[in-house]
This record gives C-alpha cells, structure tokens and sequence, in this order.
C-alpha cells in the first residue's frame, strides 16, 4: 500500500485553460514564448488543434497485448469518456466565434501558424492572424472552466 | 517545516539532479540530448508554474504536483532503460517502423518523429508500447516508451508481436486515428457481431458460446454484477475495437511472423484461448481472424518452386491452423469483410515506408534455409561457386519469417534459432551499410 491514495480527476480542460492563457501572455511579451519551459503550452495547443482537426480524440491508455486487470471501475469509464468533452466545444466554439465563416482546417492552420511563429521567433504570420489568434485563444481560456 | 509550495520546489531541485544523472549516463539512448530538452522543458514548466502560483491556491499546487509525478515516473523509466537488457538489433529495426507511422505535425514541423526509448520488465505479458497520451500534459514533444520483456531478450522470433503494439502508438496520431477509426466503422464492423455495443454483449452471451466462455461470464456476474446488460459500463468495448485494428496492422506490418508470434505468446499467457477480457476480445478469436487474413492475403497459400521450401512453409502454416479454434463462435468477421480491411490498411501503410510487410523472396528464404541448417545466422551474405562474397539488403522482417518457419521443422532449439536471427539481423544491418557504402 503507498502511503496516500488521492483521487486525481481529469485535469485536462484545467491545463488547457491554463495553456491558452500562457500563450495570449506570450502575444504580449514574444520573448517569454522564447523560453524553455514555453514549448509546454504552446505544444499541448497546437496537439489539442490537431486532435479537433481530424477529429481524433480516441486517447485511452494502452495496456500491453493481453490485459490480467479485472473490470473497469465507474470512476475510470466516467473519466475515460469525458475527459475532452468540454475541451472539444470549447475549442469549436472559439474558432467559429473568432474566425466566422472560414473553414474550420484553415483556421486551425491559422492559430498553429502563430504559435510556431512564438516557439521559433521566425516567419511571423500577418497581424491580422495575429490578432484573431489572440481572440480565439481569450474565448477558448473563457469557455473552459 | 516546508510549505507545500516549499515541498514541490524542492522536489524540482531534486528532479533536475535525477535528469542530470540519468541522462548523462549510456543508457542505449538514442538522441540522448533530445530526451535532456524535452525533460528541461518540463521541468522548467512546472518550476515556473510553481513559481507563481502562490501558497493558498492548493488547486494549482496540485496539479503541479501531479505534473512533477508524472515527470519523476518517466525519468526513473528511463533510467532503467538499458541496452544490456534488450535485443537492440531488433529494436533498431523496430523504430525505423515505428518513427514513420507516428510521424505528426507539431511545432517543429509537419512531420516530427516522436522521441523512442526501450525498457526491459518482465515476462511475455510485458510486450506493449505506451505512448504519451495526446490529451493536455506536462509534455511537449511526446516519449513513447516500448516494453519488452526482460526474460525474452533474443526471443526476436516473439518480438514480432510488437506489430500490435505499434499500432496503438499508430493510433494516438492524430492524423492516422480518423483513417484507422475509419476503417474499423465501415470495412471491418458493420454487420459483424461487433457493429455496435449492444450486438457485441448479445454475441458474447450467446447461448452458443463455449463452455470456458460461459463459465467465465457466470462467475464475473457472481463477483462483480457484470451482466450482458452493463458489460460495457465495466469492460470497454472502444478498447476491443482498437486492439483488433492494431492486430490487422500488426499482420500488415510485421506479416506471418505476427501470426506466429501473437499465437504463441497469447496462448502461452491464455491456453483455453476463450478468456474475455475487460480490454482484448479472446485470442481464439484473434487467432481466428488472423489466419483468414493470412490467407486472403496469400501468405499460408503460397507455393514455391522448390518443393522442399514449400512443405517447410505448408508445416509452418499447419501447425498454426491446428490451434485455430473449431466453434464457430470465434469467427468475429467474414472473408469480405478482412479482405476489405486489409485493403484498405494497405492503401494506408504503403505511403509510409518501411512500414508495410513485403513477402520474401524464394531465393532469400532458399538461402535462410541453408544458413539454418549449417547452424549459422539467416543473413544476405554468401560465398557464390567462385568463393566470391555476394550481399544483399534484406528486410528484418524476412529473416523472421525464415526463422518461424525453421522452428517448424529444423532440429535446432527454439532459443538457438532466436539467438541466430538475433545475430543475422545484426549481421544484416552491416550488410546493408556495405551495401551503401
């Protein structure tokens, strides 16, 4: 038995609010965006607009070629299940409520232009992609909890 | 006393010495820097975060915390990894396979490969590759980590299973998920017991299904209240449709070495073969498929001009159809059905070199075979009438397929022929670099 046993639910939709509140600070001071820790944030966005793109959020852990576990406990479906559940919308609603009518592949390609543009301090994207990025990524730190 | 905040800084300063240590030392790390980077990076992330985030925000302290566990986990894997404990020959060969199907767009790129080590633990029921999730995380370029089992070191033979296991890696890309998931939706499940939920429970608890099967249902009911009705609240059933996708690209990238080799290691951890299990659907199942797949893809019809070769081959595929199971209750899809799947898998691999299986050459086998039976590695390297040397590139995978069928009918033992394609793979990637040369 380990000394202490904490319940640790999904904290997925909390590091990804967290990640895009980095990256819009990150807008405002590039050179923060140059630091090491700095690739964590803008990393896990551009992987979370990769998932809703092809829309592949099928991310369960596997467990080898033949599994000795017994059943699955109610707690691990339920967390199996919803983990990207409010992060999918979220992530759908910004892009429609900052980008309108264009389509949601170019969008995407949009919002990861800008933040390679951050990570490599090179090929900077037009203002104006710029500046829908940052109000995708204030809607999307919004709509999460 | 330390505060919380207190506590977690320090078990930074602790981490970074860990990451020191470990990543300094020969632990058979590929791009050992890479994997230093990618650590600091989440290091540096987490201190920063725990920087800032003041003493009474225990939410954030938190989850900080759990950032820093995840991040210790990794490096003390890691620093367990050691070449002296797998068949790095084979795990060469493997990661080439595995870097071009988990290729993605990240940051760095459109087509990033993702960051690979090996760790040794356990036995046959280790085999697995756990990728790095996808979800958000402390992680920026993802570590997959490939679990071999330490007692089967030069067991490459086995090590084909791994075909399986590179599919989930395949799996958690995003880009390949849609293609996959795509395949399973309309190729490979509609009309079969496992189109929905509700067939795969009704199909599991048929009145016709074996006795092993039955009894095992009966006794889940008494201990866990799992009946047809709420099997899928217990067990996963998006989890079974993934690990048959990942034995269909096993088949497909690692060819009737895979068959082989999932046999012999599912039975061996499995004999009935009938165990339902919460995550994989039963072997006698698996097997099932995989030998009608093996067939429609022409691998167990194959005949060859040499007679001899084409009854080693008829021996090898014999002794695997002896453990395919009589009920019919086993049999998940229809020819058309594995037909229109492997197809399409097909169409999927072949743009993504070298990952797809391509049959041997007679003459490749041929030469295997005569290797084999002078007790010497299986490798593209011979002395012609001329005593001249002749090399040829030749794929691992072929010399696997030589020595599963050798373990059919040669006289050498099952860990000398292992050993032996172990050293012809390494003998094989020197081959091929002279070839280059």
């Amino acid at each position: 038995m380990t000394i202490g046993y904490l319940l640790q639910p999904d904290q997925s939709g909390q590091l990804a609010k967290r990640f895009a509140h980095l990256a819009s600070s990150y807008l405002d001071q590039p050179e923060d965006a140059q630091k090491l820790g700095a690739t964590i944030p803008l990393e896990n966005l551009f992987r979370i607009l990769e998932m809703l793109r092809y829309e592949a959020f099928s991310d369960e852990p596997s467990g080898g070629i033949i599994s000795f576990e017994s059943v699955e406990s109610p707690l691990e479906r339920q967390q199996r299940e919803a983990w990207h559940t409010e992060i999918r919308q979220a992530l759908g609603e910004a892009l429609t409520g900052s980008f309108g009518e264009v389509p949601r592949d170019q969008a995407i390609g949009q919002v990861q232009s800008v933040l390679r543009w951050l990570a490599s301090g090179t090929n900077a994207p037009p203002d104006a992609t710029i500046a829908t990025t940052r109000d995708f990524l204030r809607r999307f730190e919004e709509l999460l909890q | 006393m330390h505060s919380p905040r207190g506590i977690l800084l320090d078990e930074c300063d602790n981490l970074q010495r860990v990451l020191d240590e470990t990543l300094r030392s020969n632990y058979g790390l590929e791009g050992s820097e890479d994997f230093y980077t990618e650590c600091q990076a989440r290091l540096a992330y987490i201190k920063s975060e725990l920087v800032n985030t003041p003493e009474d925000e225990h939410q954030n302290l938190q989850k900080s915390a759990e950032l820093l566990q995840a991040l210790s986990d990794l490096l003390s894997r890691i620093e367990r990894s050691s070449i002296e404990h797998y068949s790095w020959p084979f795990v060469d060969e493997l990661k080439k396979i595995a870097l071009a199907l988990c290729t993605e767009a990240t940051l760095a790129g459109p087509n990033t490969p993702p960051y690979v080590f090996v760790l040794s633990e356990g036995g046959p029921g280790a085999y697995a590759i756990r990728p790095e999730q996808q979800r958000p995380s402390g992680a920026s370029r993802r570590i997959h980590t490939i679990t071999l089992p330490r007692t089967l070191k030069h067991f490459v033979l086995l090590h084909a299973i791994l075909g399986h296991e590179i599919g989930h890696a395949m799996f958690r890309c995003s880009k390949h998920q849609a293609d996959l998931a795509n395949i399973l939706s309309t190729q490979l499940l509609p009309g079969s017991s496992l189109a929905t939920p509700a067939t795969a429970a009704a199909w599991i608890y048929s009145p016709n299904a074996p006795i092993h099967v039955r009894q095992q249902l009966t006794d889940l009911a008494i201990r866990f209240g799992v009946t047809q009705g709420n099997l899928w609240n217990n067990f996963n059933f998006n989890q079974w449709r993934e690990e048959i996708l990942c034995d269909f690209l096993g088949i497909m990238t690692f060819g009737p070495s895979f068959v082989a080799a999932e046999s012999n290691v599912l039975y061996g951890l499995n004999p009935s073969g009938a165990q339902v299990g919460p995550f994989h659907p039963p072997t006698g199942c698996r097997l099932t498929y995989l030998l009608s797949a093996s067939r429609l893809l022409g691998y167990s019809t194959r005949t060859f001009s040499d007679s001899e070769l084409s009854k080693s081959v008829a021996a090898f595929w014999a002794k695997l159809e002896a453990k395919r199971p009589t009920d019919p209750w086993y049999t998940l899809f229809t020819d058309a059905q594995i037909q229109a799947a492997a197809n399409a898998m097909a169409n999927l691999l072949h743009p993504l070199p070298p990952a797809s299986y391509q049959p041997p050459d007679e003459e490749d086998l041929l030469l295997f075979t005569r290797q084999f039976a002078n007790a010497v590695p299986p490798v593209g390297s011979y002395l012609n009438n001329d005593k001249a040397v002749h090399c040829r590139k030749i794929d691992f995978r072929n010399i696997l397929e030589a020595g599963w069928i050798a373990a059919t009918t040669s006289s050498l033992s099952f860990d000398k022929l292992n050993r032996l394609c172990e050293y012809g793979i390494l003998q094989q990637q020197a081959v091929n670099i002279s070839l280059k040369a």
